[in-house]
């Protein structure tokens, strides 16, 4: 039996971005996370797609502590992540984070050594730390003199490769992914890619790779969420989730990947076709927030917010067209 | 054959001079496309994709950039030799271009309107003037021909009041309205979300179709060019080193570098990511000799160290500069 590592619990975080009203009293706020629950199993990969203003990079910024949650609770081995006012030392050194674009997550004016020690001083203080920067830049497969460089006299991939080192110097149990590989040209994506599998399988890791790229999501992950304007609306294992999408806007999703393959192509749900674009989370439509693009809406979804309905096992999906038939026989 | 090809650039070198030496980038390019073709044009970030599509528009920074040697035909004239006047009637009806980002593509103090109607405004004969209500409905018709809806007032809003989608739509919509012959679309959907990115590029195939133009399609997606193209240009470090029908090329990529790429694209039917290729891409400060894909290439000889490959011919259309292909090829 797997073990539960992180728990989120209708999680919310809203943003005041101003005020309106006479007395500009009324604050008017962003909804980015509007109430998503969800695990992450021991030793998974558990991924999170979306597209931008989803909400999904705040879901992992508030896991890493950066926001405190409007509402909502997340628990990382049964113990509340937000029970303090300030997390924890331990509990800090066990949840690390890469950013998406390695060019300014790594400070410019340190040097590769000093980026990688910083985290050991902190929560480490008593190890030999030059011995450990070396360890850990072979760890991500860098050679030794590396330590000596800059970030700008690295490529892009091998400045992502330090990122991995600075967030594995901790020795964390659970890593949130940022779109580590979006900001990577394709050729040199899948040798992160499988680092960061083989690390995970050395170290016993648990990741939440945060990604827009279905494909690359397929040949990554063992779960996968999507998420649109703050919500969950799909959570299935990965297999069943691509050979059976029921989400609307899952499938459009799908239908929108250009592919490479014929093989592929038959993957796609062929009838959807996208539509409309992504309403301002500012001002989200009433009921079900996908109504406007959805082709398949009813006069329900307009005015009820669809809640989320097991239609297989370990399949979520919140919509209207499964809430009554399927659903509520389980 | 009497009819010149649409574009023909042969043996394009451009160089950049910059602090501390001279960057090559461009290293003896060829190309060609006929008239109604949909060619692409992929390769990863820096091969210099883009600086060759700006090439041919004439609207690289000089200095820094230099052209040594090359030249650029566009219906048989030679572009690098146009005087100014003759440019800006190649620019605009001849050949159009847009942008990967629309944001940056569109100035942020004119609106809309004042920024499409001085496109089209550019574009007439000088002997045919329109009038001022002509050009606004010309306008409104552009609009409208990227299905965007209310085009009256988008015409009075400005670029920071419409979404990504709804810009880069104005784009397209700026880029046709004068007609082009030639239709240059860089990484047309990259900076958008990818239901928005499905969206602007059937609205693009659709009107290239009905109107048949000819386009060139930058993009380092192989998806999108297996989806839109009739034939591809691969492009690495500043060299064209495969050329084929779009068909061909996915079915049998022959240059390491094109099998390399395509296996590096992470499948939707799963079974895991190839670990990509070795290595990066050279410094163009000081780019390796011989081919300059030997550092990276599993199959380098010790010919590819010293030698440039030519560009062996293997079928009508499909060409490939590598050593590999000495034997079963001809040269060209």
């Amino acid at each position: 039996m797997t073990t539960d590592i992180l728990t989120v619990t209708d999680l919310k975080k809203y943003f005041v971005i101003g005020h309106s009203g006479l007395l500009k009293r009324e604050p008017i706020t962003v909804k980015a996370v509007d109430g998503v629950s969800f695990t992450v199993r021991e030793g998974e990969t558990f991924g999170l797609v979306g597209e931008s203003g989803s909400g999904k990079s705040t879901v992992a910024y508030t896991t890493i502590g950066m926001y405190r949650p409007t509402a909502g609770t997340i628990s990382f081995r049964g113990q509340n992540l937000f029970a303090n006012k300030t997390r924890p030392l331990a509990l800090r050194k066990e949840i690390q984070i890469v950013y998406q674009d390695p060019g300014s997550s790594l400070n410019p004016r340190r040097s590769i050594k000093e980026i990688i020690e910083l985290p050991l001083q902190i929560h480490r203080p008593d190890t030999n730390r030059l011995e450990q920067v070396v360890r850990l830049l072979e760890m991500v497969e860098l050679p030794p003199d590396y330590m000596y460089k800059y970030p700008r006299m690295l490529g892009g991939g091998e400045k992502q490769m330090v990122a991995i080192a600075r967030a594995l110097a901790t020795e964390p149990s659970f890593v949130i992914l940022d779109e580590p590989t979006s900001a990577l040209d394709v050729s040199i994506q899948g040798k992160i890619i499988n680092l960061l599998l083989r690390l995970q399988k050395e170290f016993h890791l648990s990741y939440l790779f945060i990604t827009h790229d279905l494909s690359l999501m397929r040949n990554v992950a063992s779960r996968v969420a999507i998420m649109y304007l703050g919500k969950i609306c799909e959570v299935a294992e990965t297999a069943e989730f691509f050979r059976n999408p029921y989400h609307p806007y899952t499938q459009m999703l799908l239908s929108s990947i250009p592919v490479v393959s014929e093989e592929e192509e038959k993957l796609k749900p062929q009838k959807i076709i996208s539509t409309g674009e992504i309403p301002s989370p500012v001002n989200v439509p009433s009921g079900c927030s996908f109504h406007l693009r959805c082709p398949a809406k009813t006069d329900i979804c307009s005015r009820v917010d669809p809640v989320m309905v097991e239609v297989e096992e370990g399949h979520m999906v919140r919509c209207h067209l499964y809430g009554q038939s399927k659903g509520e026989s389980l | 054959m009497t009819v010149p090809p649409l574009i023909e650039i042969k043996n394009l070198h451009v160089h950049f001079s910059v602090y501390g030496g001279r960057l090559r980038v461009l290293d003896g390019v060829n190309f060609f496309m006929r008239s109604g073709e949909r060619v692409g044009l992929v390769g990863e970030t820096g091969c210099g994709k883009t600086t060759t599509m700006k090439a041919i528009l004439r609207v690289l920074p000089m200095p820094p950039a230099r052209i040594p040697q090359g030249e650029i035909y566009f219906k048989g004239r030679d572009i690098l030799k146009m005087s100014h006047n003759e440019l800006t009637q190649v620019r605009g009806r001849g050949i159009s271009m847009i942008f990967q980002d629309p944001t940056a593509a569109l100035n942020p103090v004119f609106s809309v309107g004042e920024q499409l109607e001085a496109v089209i405004r550019h574009s007439l004969d000088r002997d045919k003037p329109l009038s001022r209500q002509e050009i606004h409905q010309r306008a409104v018709a552009s609009l409208q021909e990227v299905a965007l809806a209310d085009p009256e007032r988008l015409l009075r809003s400005y670029p920071i009041q419409l979404s990504g989608g709804m810009r880069q739509r104005v784009c397209i919509g700026m880029a046709l309205a004068t007609s082009p012959e030639v239709l240059i679309a860089d990484e047309p959907g990259t900076s958008l979300d990818v239901t928005i990115q499905d969206q602007i590029l059937r609205l693009l195939r659709q009107l290239v179709e009905e109107r048949n133009t000819s386009i060139i399609l930058i993009t380092h997606t192989l998806g999108i060019v297996r989806e839109m193209t009739d034939r591809v240009y691969v492009m690495y470090a500043g060299n064209m080193v495969e050329v084929a029908a779009t068909k061909e090329l996915f079915s049998s990529p022959l240059h390491p570098y094109t099998r390399g790429l395509m296996d590096a694209v992470p499948r939707l039917t799963g079974g895991g990511v190839s670990d990509g290729i070795p290595g990066r891409i050279p410094n163009y400060l000081n780019p390796p000799p011989g081919c300059r894909f030997h550092p990276r290439c599993p199959q380098a000889m010790d010919i590819c160290r010293q030698e440039k490959p030519p560009s062996y011919k293997l079928s009508a259309d499909h060409e490939v500069a590598c050593f590999l292909y000495r034997d079963s090829g001809k040269e060209t």
